[in-house]
């Protein structure tokens, strides 16, 4: 049982310190109480510790994206914000992965998922490539007007006026793809949590008694 | 049991519970198994959110050599599941209103 909780424990490295002696005693107490000695009875009433502590991680994550006071305090920011988003995201997908399931179901379960991530990634990496793109073309038509207009006045102004355009488009644009990159990471978040609230009803309690 | 239990109801539940009597930890898992199905695993963020809600106070008793957290309600805690009691009635008769056996509303 001291293992199995020094293990559990090493897997919790990210928790501040009293929530981590808060979980690490509660379930300490609960294999006392339980009279679950042994490593092994240990694993068949919570799982590995492996998995209680990615379930700890998920549900850990998803309570703070859920108080914003808490939020208030430890990182400000909406950028910051969408980074604990992506960090969820990932703590769910981990958490989904050391649930007990049978394999066709967590074939289906990953493989959604990873495809909606891959699709979510995918619009992230378009915006970004169009952002890039807008800017460039800008940038260049610009410096060409500036590079001529010595030669052809009127010829210059036309390639100086085109470039400013597409900049002033491009910063125009800012909020609009700083929004659908937010909205991406967001659908991804909901879908994820949607996905591991499905699967957490499925464990070997449950089933256990499902039997019954 | 196919129908999900919400955190609210959950929350409720173990309120409930703890109205009669504190409980420690494995016990009022064990309290709450009895009457639905809930993962060993589920118990924990549910008391850590009473908790930080103020609903629930933590008092620790040695025993065996070591210490047993019991949980015990607040006022807070008793307010909070009068509102639960009360929105789950209304929800339970809007439910038995329409999926109710005959014999409960003729």
């Amino acid at each position: 049982m001291d293992k199995y909780i020094a293990e559990f424990k090493a897997y919790l490295n990210q928790l501040s310190e009293d929530e981590l002696d808060e979980v690490v005693n509660f379930y300490a107490e609960y294999l006392a109480d339980g009279g679950f000695e042994t490593y092994e009875a240990a694993v068949a009433e919570l799982g590995s510790p492996r998995q209680l502590a990615r379930k700890v991680l998920a549900d850990y994550s998803i309570r703070l994206l859920d108080s914003p006071e808490e939020e208030g305090q430890t990182m400000s920011g909406r950028a910051a914000h969408s980074r604990r988003q992506v960090r969820t995201i990932w703590l769910i997908l981990l958490a989904i992965l050391s649930t007990p399931l049978t394999i066709p179901i967590a074939i289906a379960v990953l493989a959604t998922l990873f495809g909606v991530m891959v699709g979510a990634a995918a619009i992230i990496f378009a915006i970004i490539v169009t952002i890039v793109a807008l800017a460039v073309a800008g940038i260049v038509v610009l410096g060409v007007g500036i590079g001529i207009i010595g030669q052809s006045f009127t010829t210059g102004l036309v390639y100086i006026g085109g470039g400013l355009v597409v900049i002033g488009l491009f910063i125009a644009l800012i909020p609009a793809f700083n929004w659908l990159i937010r909205g991406a990471i967001h659908v991804t978040l909901s879908f994820s949590r949607w996905l591991y609230g499905k699967l957490t009803s499925r464990n070997r309690a449950e089933k256990e008694r499902d039997q019954k | 049991m196919a129908i999900q239990v919400s955190s609210e109801l959950l929350d409720g539940s173990v309120l409930a519970i703890l109205a009669q009597q504190d409980y420690y930890g494995y016990a009022l898992t064990q309290r709450v198994q009895q009457a639905i199905t809930v993962s060993e695993s589920t118990m924990y963020p549910v008391l850590r959110r009473l908790k930080k809600n103020g609903w629930l106070t933590t008092y620790d008793e040695p025993y065996q050599g070591r210490n047993r957290r019991y949980y015990q309600i607040t006022a807070d805690g008793k307010a909070r599941l009068a509102t639960i009691q009360k929105e789950w009635q209304d929800f339970k008769l809007g439910i038995d209103s329409m999926l109710g056996d005959e014999n409960n509303h003729g």
